[in-house]
């Protein structure tokens, strides 16, 4: 009995010592996995985290489940999401956090907005996120004043002029 | 006579007398100092037990081959491989016998496991993942990652710029 004590032990790990490196050797024959997503702070994003460690193929079967426009679409805004440099990805993570600390039914008046948004041409929607970006710069009165102005009014057409400002009302002032 | 614990210089006369190998004349000296000194007495009287129990004690015959196997022995140790010099001594003698059984089922074990059919493609599919995951979650929230992005409405950023309606 005293003999078979180590022998069970010898087995137990040798077995630990195996397979661990038949399974490397194995792994290696294999397509390589995709490096792990670093999973940060935010939690909203963390369900990309989850597709983004899929293989190709494990992506596959689990996207299979959408129709196929609602699956293609789900492909490319994921291929957008990951050609960001990581510095952008993190940010829009955390500002995803931030809003989904908001109310539901603010959350949704944001995605109308952004209906809205899609609703207007590609050249008009180039303009309207110049726009966005000067709006960003303002401070709350600075921005009021540019809303206001004969150049603002004859740039945009009534539909998007209403769309500016209901987009900057959604702007904290500046800190 | 001066007392050889208290002295410590004549010691080796206690261990002598206690090996029988005093002679009678210094012995009787030293009976007569034991007799008046306790320590003494003591200290011969644990060395003579000492005695007697090796007396008692039988050395078992050596074996008539034994020679001839300590020589086979020496004669495989000096034979012995690189790997069974290295290993020996870190091994427990009760080891031992069942180190080859145990490197035996280490292979057959591995043996199996390279037989058996490997997964194509990726060994680590996780099939409950690719089925249990909420898809509508996943749509909202690259939904929301693109209308954030699209809009810019937090350039400010990291600090809280939206607003509340």
């Amino acid at each position: 009995m005293a003999v078979w004590l180590p022998v069970l032990a010898l087995v137990v790990a040798g077995g630990a010592v195996v397979c661990p490196s038949l399974a490397q050797s194995r792994r290696a024959v294999a397509p390589p996995r995709p490096p792990a997503a670093k999973v940060f702070g935010p939690r909203a994003g963390r369900v990309l985290d989850r597709l983004n460690r899929m293989t190709p193929e494990e992506r596959r079967r689990t996207l299979q489940n959408l129709p196929p426009d609602r699956r293609q679409r789900v492909e490319e805004q994921l291929e957008r999401y990951n050609r960001l440099p990581a510095q952008e990805q993190q940010r829009l993570r955390l500002q995803l956090d931030r809003f989904r600390d908001w109310p539901p039914e603010q959350q949704e008046a944001v995605r109308r907005l952004f209906r809205r948004f899609n609703a207007f041409p590609e050249d008009r929607r180039a303009l309207l996120k110049e726009e966005f970006r000067a709006l960003n710069d303002l401070e709350p009165a600075d921005r009021r004043a540019r809303i206001n102005s004969d150049e603002f009014r004859s740039r945009y057409t009534l539909a998007e002029q209403q769309f500016l400002q209901d987009y900057a009302s959604l702007l904290l002032p500046q800190e | 006579m001066e007392c050889p614990i208290q002295s410590r210089e004549n010691a080796d006369l206690l261990l002598a007398y206690c090996a029988r190998k005093l002679e009678p004349r210094t012995a009787a000296i030293l009976e007569r100092h034991m007799e008046s000194c306790p320590d003494c007495r003591a200290f011969g009287d644990e060395q003579r037990s000492v005695w007697a129990a090796l007396d008692r004690w039988d050395a078992q015959p050596v074996s008539p081959v034994f020679d001839r196997r300590l020589y086979q022995r020496l004669e495989a140790e000096e034979h012995r491989g690189w790997w069974d010099r290295a290993v020996r001594p870190w091994l427990p003698r009760a080891w031992r016998p069942a180190f080859p059984l145990a490197a035996a089922s280490v292979l057959v074990a591995a043996v199996l496991l390279f037989r058996s059919p490997a997964p194509v493609g990726f060994p680590e599919t996780n099939q409950a993942e690719a089925v249990d995951m909420d898809l509508e979650r996943v749509e909202r929230t690259l939904d929301d990652l693109e209308m954030l992005r699209q809009l810019n409405l937090m350039a400010r950023v990291e600090a809280p710029s939206l607003q509340p309606m």
